[in-house]
């Protein structure tokens, strides 16, 4: 009696262990669900238990994993209009071609002036 | 065609700085003072030029003219292709201002080089000033490309690498230059023909 007990109980934990697995690695937990499913039969409610606990663990992993590619999706929009906008803020605008047409002007306008005071010096 | 700031060796840098000044000061003082008018708007128009995107194919390249700069201007070219990379660099963030001196050398020396090729070459009749118009400009890019190729080479870039690169990217550039400058040459000798006869006209 005390040892099936016994028995029971390591197989309890093992399917505790099997549990937690499960929630952590999805991956992990088909493979190792499907091998304790199939050796474990004694214990039915602790096993229907923690299958459900699986399954819920999945839907919730699944669900987590949709929205994340769906968010990935809108971030990387929104990342291609950012890099859209900035190449078109870096473009030059025509403020900056007059303000550089002026400063030309401007610097002819210098050579002019010290042109000048040498051709008045010289005369 | 420009380099950017942090690209190219500290030496390289300063060296080529130093360089533009003096080439700089060498064509302020060969410049006429009744070319004045002149050098102001070619300068002008150079630094607008680049802003002159071309759509080709996925990208996009914008004229570079400095084979037309040294063909109308002569040995004021430098002074007016400096000061319109110093201007495109301060506002439109065209190439590093630590790289001016590398930008002024990879487009000044070719625009003077055009300069004095073509008044060797123009001939008096329209046709040769066309075909000599064309053919500078085009050299003018191609030269660009060659001396951008030199300053990266300091930098410990693969030379016939980056030569051929900017040549390729260029080779449609290079096109639509010597039709600029023909067009342009052939306008000016039946409009006005003094402005390319005085190209290489200097105050001793």
């Amino acid at each position: 009696m005390s040892e099936r007990m016994k028995i029971a109980r390591l197989r309890f934990l093992l399917f505790c262990l099997a549990a937690i697995l499960l929630c952590s690695a999805p991956s992990i937990a088909n493979a190792q669900g499907a091998g304790t499913a199939s050796s474990e039969s004694a214990a039915p409610t602790a096993q229907s238990y923690d299958l459900s606990q699986a399954e819920k663990c999945d839907q919730i992993i699944a669900l987590l994993q949709e929205q994340k590619s769906l968010l990935n999706r809108e971030l990387a929009q929104v990342k291609r209009e950012l890099a859209a906008l900035r190449e078109s803020m870096s473009q030059p605008g025509l403020l900056e071609v007059f303000a550089g047409i002026g400063y030309i002007l401007g610097f002819a306008g210098i050579a002019f002036f010290v042109q000048g005071k040498k051709s008045s010096k010289n005369e | 065609m420009h380099i950017a700031d942090g690209i190219l060796p500290t030496s390289v840098a300063v060296g080529s700085y130093a360089a533009s000044l003096a080439l700089m000061a060498w064509s302020v003082k060969k410049t006429h003072g009744d070319d004045l008018p002149k050098v102001a708007v070619i300068t002008s128009s150079f630094f607008v030029a680049s802003l002159v995107h071309v759509p080709l194919g996925p990208t996009s390249v914008h004229l570079l003219i400095p084979g037309l700069v040294g063909i109308l201007l002569g040995n004021s070219a430098f002074v007016s292709i400096a000061l319109g990379l110093l201007l495109q660099s301060l506002l439109f963030q065209f190439g590093g201002i630590t790289a001016w001196g590398a930008n002024s050398l990879m487009m000044g020396l070719p625009a003077l080089c055009c300069g004095w090729g073509f008044e060797h070459t123009k001939g008096t009749t329209l046709f040769r000033h066309v075909c000599a118009g064309a053919v500078w400009g085009g050299i003018g890019v191609t030269l660009a490309g060659i001396m951008l190729a030199l300053l990266l080479f300091t930098s410990g870039e693969d030379f016939l690498g980056v030569a051929k690169i900017a040549l390729l990217a260029h080779l449609p550039v290079i096109g639509i230059e010597a039709a600029v400058s023909a067009f342009t040459v052939s306008f000016l000798y039946k409009v006005k023909p003094e402005l390319l006869r005085t190209a290489l006209n200097s105050v001793p």
